[in-house]
C-alpha cells in the first residue's frame, strides 16, 4: 500500500514538473519540486529512506531527460540521506529545521550535480548561471517543503507521527 | 541496546547508501559506453510519459503564460521595439532577395547542384520545453512515424534551431543549438571561411573559437549559414545567425566570434525536421601510381 502511494505521489510529482513548474522563468531560472521527494522522505522517514526515494525518484527524471543516465539519481539519493541523516541527528530542534535542510538539501544537490556533471564532461554549467539556479531552486524548495512534509507522511501511512528529530 | 540498535540502522542506511551510489555510476557508465537498453528505456518512457505530460502541459500553459508575461514585460516591450525595427528593415531587403533567389535558381539549374530548399522535410508542434535547468531540449510531436530520424537538424523559417536526439514513434527531443554541447561546422558568408560554432547556454550566443584565421576580415553583422562539410549531419547553407563580436581566441591562433542567433528559441510554437541524410563517407584519396 505504502509502495502505491509512493508510486502515486513520484507520478504526481513528475506531471507538477514537467508540465507546470518547468514552464515558468524564476528569475531566468526553472524550479525543481522533484527534489522535495527525497528532502521530504530524508526529513520524515530517516537517510535511508531518503536516500532510496532520492535514487528512484531521480532515476525515473533520468528517463525523460537527455542529461547523463543516473546523474540525477546520484544527486538525489545522496541529498535524501544527507538531509535524513541531519535530520536525524538534531537534538533540539525547530519548526523551522525542515525549511533549514529543504534550502540546504535542495542547493548542495543542484550544485552537486553541476559539479559531478561537469566532471563526466557535460560543458558550460559552472558559470555565473549556476549561482541563480541554484537559489531558485532552494528557496522554491524550502517554500514548498511544509506541504511536501505533508504528503511523505501520508505515504509513510503515519499523519500524527513525529518527524525523525523534531520536538513537539 | 539502544546504542547497539542505533549503531546498526546507521551500518545498514550507510550500506544502502553506498549501493545506491555504486548503482547510479553502474548505470552512468552504461550510458557513457552507448548502452541501448538506456535508449530503449529512455524511448519507452517517453511514449508513455508524453500524452500524460502533454495533458498536464495544457493545463498549465495558460499560467505560465500569465506568470511569464507579467514579469517579462518590461523584456516584452524591448523586444517589441526591436522586432519593429527589424520588420521595417526585412521589408527593405525582400525585394532584393526575391532578385537573388530567381539568380540563384538559375545558377543551380544551370549547374544541376541539390539545393538544400530541395531536401524534404515536416513540420512539428512544439509540445514541451526543458523539464530541468541543465538541459537545452524540446519536445516535438512528430516521430519515426512521420519519418523523423536521430541526427536530423531542425530549423524555423528565420534559421537552425537543433537536432533530432531522440526519436519515438510519435514524437521526439530536439537538442537546442544553444546546448554547451551542442557543435556545428558554420560558414561565413563574406570570407566563406569555414569554423565550429558551439552553445553557450539559454540566451546567450553562438561562440565560434576554432577555424577562421587571424587574417580574416569579419565584419559585424555577418551572415554566418551551416558549411555542410563532408560527413556533417546539417545540410550547407541553413542560417545560423550573425556575427555580434570578434576577438582573438585563448591560444591566438584564430578569432573568436559570438553569433546572435536568428531563430528565436525562447518562442518556439513550430518547427521544421529536415530530413536529410549526411553524405557518405568521401573516398579515399587517389594513391597516385607508379
Amino acid at each position: 500500500m505504502r509502495g502505491l502511494r509512493a508510486g502515486m505521489v513520484l507520478l504526481a510529482g513528475l506531471v507538477l514538473q514537467a508540465s507546470f513548474v518547468a514552464q515558468f522563468d524564476l528569475f531566468g531560472a526553472r524550479g525543481d519540486v522533484l527534489l522535495l521527494v527525497p528532502i521530504a522522505a530524508g526529513i520524515t522517514a530517516g537517510p535511508e529512506r531518503g536516500a532510496l526515494a532520492g535514487f528512484v525518484a531521480g532515476l525515473t527524471l533520468d528517463l525523460l531527460v537527455q542529461t547523463p543516465f543516473g546523474l540525477t539519481a546520484l544527486s538525489y539519493c545522496l541529498v535524501g540521506y544527507c538531509v535524513g541523516a541531519f535530520q536525524s541527528g538534531v537534538l533540539r530542534a525547530s519548526r523551522l529545521l525542515p525549511v533549514t535542510a529543504a534550502l540546504a538539501g535542495a542547493a548542495l544537490g543542484t550544485a552537486f550535480w553541476a559539479l559531478a556533471a561537469t566532471v563526466v564532461g557535460e560543458q558550460g554549467l559552472l558559470g555565473a548561471d549556476l549561482l541563480r539556479v541554484v537559489v531558485v531552486v532552494a528557496v522554491l524548495d524550502a517554500l514548498l517543503v511544509m506541504p511536501a512534509l505533508r504528503v511523505a507522511r501520508w505515504v509513510e501511512g503515519a499523519p500524527d507521527r513525529p518527524m525523525l528529530g523534531m520536538a513537539r | 541496546m539502544a546504542l547497539s540498535r542505533r549503531s546498526s540502522r546507521h551500518s545498514r542506511s550507510r550500506f544502502t547508501l553506498v549501493l545506491l551510489v555504486l548503482t547510479s555510476i553502474t548505470v552512468l557508465t552504461l550510458d557513457f559506453r552507448g548502452s541501448g537498453a538506456v535508449d530503449g528505456a529512455r524511448g519507452a518512457a517517453s511514449t508513455v510519459f508524453g500524452p500524460i505530460r502533454d495533458v498536464g502541459a495544457a493545463v498549465g500553459r495558460p499560467f505560465a503564460n500569465a506568470w511569464n508575461g507579467v514579469f517579462g514585460y518590461g523584456d516584452l516591450a524591448s523586444e517589441n521595439e526591436a522586432l519593429r525595427d527589424r520588420i521595417a528593415e526585412l521589408e527593405g531587403a525582400e525585394a532584393r532577395n526575391e532578385d537573388a533567389a530567381r539568380q540563384l535558381d538559375e545558377i543551380a539549374e544551370l549547374n544541376e547542384l541539390d539545393l538544400t530548399a530541395d531536401v524534404p522535410s515536416v513540420v512539428g508542434r512544439v509540445t514541451g520545453g526543458p523539464i530541468t535547468n541543465f538541459e537545452h531540449t524540446i519536445e516535438v510531436d512528430r516521430g519515426t512515424d512521420d519519418g523523423v530520424q536521430v541526427d536530423m537538424p531542425v530549423v524555423t523559417g528565420a534559421g537552425l534551431v537543433g537536432r533530432v536526439v531522440q526519436a519515438t514513434p510519435d514524437r521526439s527531443v530536439v537538442q537546442l543549438v544553444t546546448d554547451p554541447g551542442f557543435a556545428v561546422g558554420i560558414r561565413l558568408a563574406g570570407s566563406g571561411d569555414v569554423g565550429i560554432a558551439h552553445g553557450t547556454g539559454d540566451d546567450a550566443p553562438l561562440v565560434v573559437d576554432n577555424g577562421i584565421d587571424l587574417s580574416t576580415e569579419v565584419a559585424e553583422g555577418e551572415a554566418v549559414t551551416t558549411s555542410g562539410a563532408a560527413r556533417s549531419i546539417f545540410p550547407p547553407d541553413i542560417p545560423v545567425g550573425r556575427v555580434a563580436s570578434t576577438d582573438t581566441s585563448a591560444d591566438q591562433l584564430s578569432q573568436e566570434l559570438t553569433v546572435e542567433l536568428l531563430a528565436d528559441l525562447a518562442n518556439l510554437s513550430y518547427v521544421r525536421i529536415v530530413q536529410w541524410q549526411p553524405t557518405e563517407a568521401l573516398p579515399p584519396p587517389a594513391v597516385p601510381g607508379p
